[in-house]
């Protein structure tokens, strides 16, 4: 049964979340170094979340972070089950050892609830199994309380208070062969003097010390969901010393059965789906996998400016931005390039835009920035290494080499590390290297000014006009206007697109123009662009249709609202700005 | 519980590294050490100054062998992976070598082979380093965000840094300018920013925290500096705000949109306004006192439009008379040096305690050089009036903010000079001719590992005549209690 309890736990993240496997891989950068492991040793609960850290590095290969996973529950049902069993658990109660695990399983969906929480579950199940082996001799429990809670505490956190309650329970049930329940009292006063005293320590306040440093990654006092999960743990083993032994098999098996497919449903309902959503697209962003952007997009409509811009920068990675950027949502420019946030994860999206366009400065930033917005302190592999990267594309070669000689000590950016610092030995060469000598090639140039997001059109217009082979920040220009309704700058900076190299005028471009042009005039034959006869037909029926105003329902249908005039002449922004504002939260 | 730690590490390195030189090959030129403390002049009483061997292609040699003897007296040998000096020994060859000279031969083994490199010298100064230690703030050199921060405090004659304060103590809070009274940590001051923003003024043993926006200026107390009676604190109020380079060679201009000078007295809780220290066509900042409080220096831009003209702030220093007794400045603003004149900007004014001296910041514009790669560190002779950069202790990356010891020979100052990005602290002294002195990188246990593993920087060091005591949990405590005194106008 735990091999199976195991090979689900894997399948589920291995195969239905790998996108949470690599968004908790981004959010830290595990060091094979003894000042690494002093570091997190240093704080109480560090040796739960060193040994968190540890796991979930190997997130970065997913199978390999999916079995660590399943390992840790399976671990921790085990310990649950062996120390039920300790208190006499019959076997038919078996099923109900896995209820704390599918509690930390659905808590876990939360995804700030940090795997040093689990890591310390499971350090205080084998705690209490340890407690069973100074039964019969006062002087190990003595041991136990004034050496073992103040170093648990100090390993793996408050969960420690755990400790005191299963002392309590185990000594009160052996109170008739010498138990002694009174002995809860002096753990209970050595872990709260821990915790109190840890504070002369360390500078956090009480508050955080007795909630947990290392549990969840914002410093929040208190959860609930947490303490729930804390209190299942202990309480299920102990409750196996009263639950009868029933003859009819049946009856424990049902209850079981019952209080799992609880956990089962707890779990279904933790797993938020819009949060998962962006989630997800960061992974498919972070991977390339644009096509598989798109086809998520297709599935389901994305409304967050960083989903959004998600869609927008693998349509332009495929090289569909131009033409199909209307086929799917669109939520003003925000939808191009979002709105700045100071948290861990917007900037991220807008980033990678930079980055890919060549505003390698502006990718540094954004990057930095959400790195410094880790609120447990961390550093990012994955924002780590686009530094290092924006650093050598400018030229920053020490400050480069000492990130790079950091990222040797990981497991799994070693290679990159190695190989980039040999390159950087030869700076030449990397105006011939596909990424740094291309992102060299179409950088601003020239002189110097102030990123400003009120003039990001500006901004698009002088890197393409810095590289003309920059089609993406040509195409980032003209849909920004294009987005922002501003048919003038459209107009304005549409004929640039002559040095792009296109075949033939992008689709939504065409459309824009074609409207553009029956506004003014009524011969729509006349029109002086090359357009396709098919989108000329489609749009001119749009503007027909649009006009009379009759069968306007009619647009909301394909081939009509993809049409580049539904966005401009329909869309509602004032409904795109309240979907927003629900969103903030998430987003 | 770490110390302990890498002090078993280390004797059980020291004791492993005993790799003695053979067939040593003479080589004729100088080793490359870091940090480089070539023909640099420290003072009595430094921690050691351990260094690294690098080879030619940088990276750190096999095992080093080096003999450091005093050209009065005294030697010290060391051989191990790095130039690691037993801290008794060093204190008492520098004693020992007080205004002379220590020549220093390193032995590198690099890929099997033993080589012998030039002889180099440390010049030991007869000017005594008064500090018992320094203070700065530790962050990462980022944008807006700030992750893991605080004010720590730096033992000089050994390697012990101490956090005073981390923002962990109060979720989300950014601390930043601690200031004490020359030297003296008895009287300090820092910011809080964030949601519990706060001014503390710590004087005569007790903390106050005043609102972090002062009604009647209508902005924060930001860039402190005490009178030497201790009875005033000069601030600056600043509407800053910072903006982004697009091109590679810079990142970030930080900008004031306006800003004031004022006096605070803690005693009567109230500040001192003068019109001529508010004035709307010029930009106030960073005010200083004199050494003997009878004066304040500031710098006082033109109030060119910001962001449009931000390359055309150019700041002068200026100075106006300050009457202690009676809590009134003069009547009239001098410029004590032209800055613009030579299309330049000076900011971050530091007199020397003796009165001797006014340190500087030399920009090509703005009211922040810490992000601009050509900002220098100037010397004004007060006597002379005759105004110089000290081309010895500058570099070609950005060298800023600076503090004098309470001697008035040594100062400390940040500099990127070291990868371009971190800053890092350099010690420098000036002698009496005005003769600055070739500096050298604070002192750490192991160079390189250090600051190739740091990465942080380091902001607004000052000295400190002795340790900072202070209780972070009452001052989190207080922080978050929320209750602020309301400054008044005196």
């Amino acid at each position: 049964m735990s091999v199976l309890f195991g090979i689900l736990v894997f399948g589920f993240w291995r195969y239905l979340y790998v996108s949470v496997l690599s968004f908790q891989e981004e959010y830290q950068l595990f060091l094979w170094t003894s000042d690494y492991a002093m570091e997190r040793i240093a704080v109480p609960g560090g040796l739960a979340s060193y040994v968190g850290e540890f796991i979930t590095q190997f997130n970065h290969a997913p199978l390999f972070g999916a079995i660590g996973l399943s390992m840790v529950f399976v671990l921790f049902q085990g310990l649950t089950w062996l120390l039920g069993k300790k208190n006499g658990a019959d076997g038919s109660w078996y099923l109900l050892s896995f209820l704390p695990a599918l509690a930390l399983w659905a808590v876990m969906g939360d995804e700030n609830v940090m795997l040093a929480f689990a890591v310390s579950l499971v350090a205080a199940l084998g705690m209490m199994l340890l407690y069973h082996l100074t039964d019969g001799r006062v002087w190990t429990k003595w041991i136990y309380i004034i050496v073992g809670g103040p170093v648990f505490y100090w390993l793996f956190g408050p969960i420690a208070f755990l400790l005191v309650i299963y002392v309590c329970f185990h000594e009160w049930m052996n109170r008739r062969k010498g138990g002694q329940w009174y002995l809860f009292m002096p753990l209970l006063l050595v872990v709260l003097l821990s915790v109190i005293g840890s504070a002369y320590v360390v500078q956090y306040p009480l508050e955080r010390l007795f909630a947990g440093l290392e549990y969840y990654r914002y410093p929040v006092y208190s959860s609930q969901k947490l303490v729930i999960v804390s209190l299942l743990t202990v309480v299920i083993p102990c409750i196996y010393a009263v639950l009868p032994s029933s003859s009819k098999k049946w009856v424990p098996g049902l209850v079981s059965m019952g209080m799992v497919l609880l956990g089962a449903g707890l779990i279904r309902m933790s797993f938020n789906q819009v949060k998962y959503d962006l989630i997800e697209y960061d992974f498919l962003v972070r991977t390339e996998r644009w096509s598989d952007v798109l086809a998520k997009a297709k599935e389901c409509d994305t409304k967050t400016p960083m989903t959004v811009a998600a869609v927008n920068l693998a349509l332009s990675q495929k090289g569909l931005l131009a033409d199909r950027i209307f086929e799917y949502y669109q939520n003003g420019s925000e939808g191009l390039i979002p709105t700045f946030n100071r948290d861990m994860s917007s900037p991220v999206m807008t980033a990678e835009i930079f980055f890919k366009m060549g505003m390698v400065n502006d990718a540094h930033r954004y990057m930095y920035e959400a790195q410094e917005a880790i609120p447990n302190y961390r550093k990012s592999g994955r924002f780590s290494k686009r530094i290092v990267q924006c650093e050598i594309v400018n030229g920053q070669y020490e400050v480069a080499a000492k990130y790079l000689r950091m990222f040797q000590h990981t497991l799994f950016y070693k290679k990159w590390a190695d190989e980039t610092l040999e390159l950087i030995q030869n700076p030449q060469s990397l105006d011939k290297h596909p990424l740094y000598g291309w992102l060299r090639q179409i950088r601003f140039g020239g002189e110097d000014f102030l990123f400003s997001d009120m003039e990001m059109d500006q901004m698009f217009g002088l890197l393409f006009v810095g590289n003309k082979k920059n089609r993406m920040a040509y195409e980032y220009l003209i849909c920004y206007v294009l987005l922002q309704r501003d048919l003038d700058k459209f107009m304005k900076y549409y004929s640039l697109g002559q040095y792009v190299g296109y075949k033939s005028i992008p689709r939504a471009f065409q459309e824009v123009l074609i409207g553009e042009w029956m506004q003014r005039n009524t011969d729509v034959r006349k029109i002086p662009y090359s357009v396709d006869s098919h989108v000329l037909n489609t749009t001119a029926d749009f503007v027909r249709i649009y006009a009379s105003g009759r069968d306007r329902q009619l647009l909301n249908q394909p081939p009509y609202c993809y049409n580049a005039l539904h966005y401009l002449l329909l869309n509602d922004l004032g409904k795109e700005n309240r979907t927003q504002n629900e969103l903030k939260e998430i987003y | 519980m770490k110390k302990i730690i890498i002090a078993i590490w280390m004797s059980v390195f020291v004791l492993a590294c005993t790799d003695k030189p053979q067939d040593v090959a003479l080589m004729d030129e100088m080793p490359r050490i870091f940090p480089d403390y070539v023909d640099v002049t420290v003072p009595v009483g430094i921690a050691p100054l351990n260094f690294n061997v690098l080879d030619e292609k940088g990276k750190e040699v096999d095992a080093v062998d080096v003999v450091m003897k005093g050209s009065v007296g005294g030697e010290m040998h060391v051989n191990g992976e790095y130039a690691c000096w037993n801290e008794k020994d060093w204190h008492e060859l520098l004693e020992k070598n007080r205004g002379g000279k220590l020549k220093v031969v390193v032995c590198a083994k690099e890929q099997g082979q033993w080589k012998q490199y030039k002889e180099f010298e440390m010049h030991v100064s007869s000017d005594a380093l008064e500090a018992y230690g320094l203070t700065y703030r530790r962050i990462r050199p980022g944008y807006e965000v700030y992750s893991k921060m605080g004010i720590y405090q730096r033992n000089l004659s050994n390697f012990e840094e101490e956090a005073i304060i981390e923002n962990s103590v109060v979720t989300g809070m950014c601390i930043n300018c601690h200031t004490v009274n020359r030297t003296n940590p008895d009287q300090t001051t820092f910011h809080v920013r964030g949601m519990h923003g706060a001014t503390m003024v710590k004087s005569d043993g007790k903390r106050e925290w005043l609102k972090a926006q002062i009604d009647s200026i209508k902005g924060a107390m930001v860039y402190p500096y005490w009178h030497p009676t201790g009875r005033y604190c000069a601030y600056s109020t600043n509407k800053t705000s910072q903006s982004f380079h697009a091109v590679k060679e810079e990142r970030i201009e930080v900008f004031d949109q306006s800003s004031d000078v004022f006096v605070y007295h803690p005693e009567s809780k109230a500040i001192l306004l003068d019109s001529l220290l508010m004035t709307k066509s010029h930009y106030e900042t960073y005010p200083v006192f004199s050494y003997d409080g009878k004066s304040l220096y500031f710098c006082s831009s033109i109030a060119e439009p910001i962001p449009e003209r931000y390359r055309e702030i150019r700041y002068n220093i200026c100075r106006i008379d300050f009457d202690a007794e009676k809590g009134e400045f003069g009547n009239e603003v001098d410029t004590v040096f032209n800055a613009c004149v030579m299309g330049k900007s000076a900011t971050h004014p530091r007199p020397s305690y003796d009165g001797r001296y006014l340190m500087f910041t030399m920009a090509d514009y703005g009211c922040f050089p810490i992000w601009h790669k050509e900002a220098d560190n100037w010397l004004l002779d007060l006597k002379t009036g005759e105004a110089k950069p000290m081309d010895v202790a500058n570099s070609a990356d950005t060298d800023s903010w600076h503090n004098w010891d309470s001697g008035s020979k040594w100062f400390v100052f940040t500099s990127r000079r070291g990868d371009g990005l971190h800053t890092r602290l350099y010690l420098a002294s000036v002698s009496d001719d005005g003769k600055v002195t070739k500096p050298f990188l604070l002192p750490q246990q192991n160079p390189l590992k250090y600051d190739g593993e740091l990465f942080d920087s380091y902001n607004t060091p000052d000295f400190i005549s002795k340790s900072v005591e202070m209780d972070y949990r009452s001052v989190g405590r207080e922080i978050y209690s929320d209750e602020r005194i309301k400054v008044g106008v005196k």
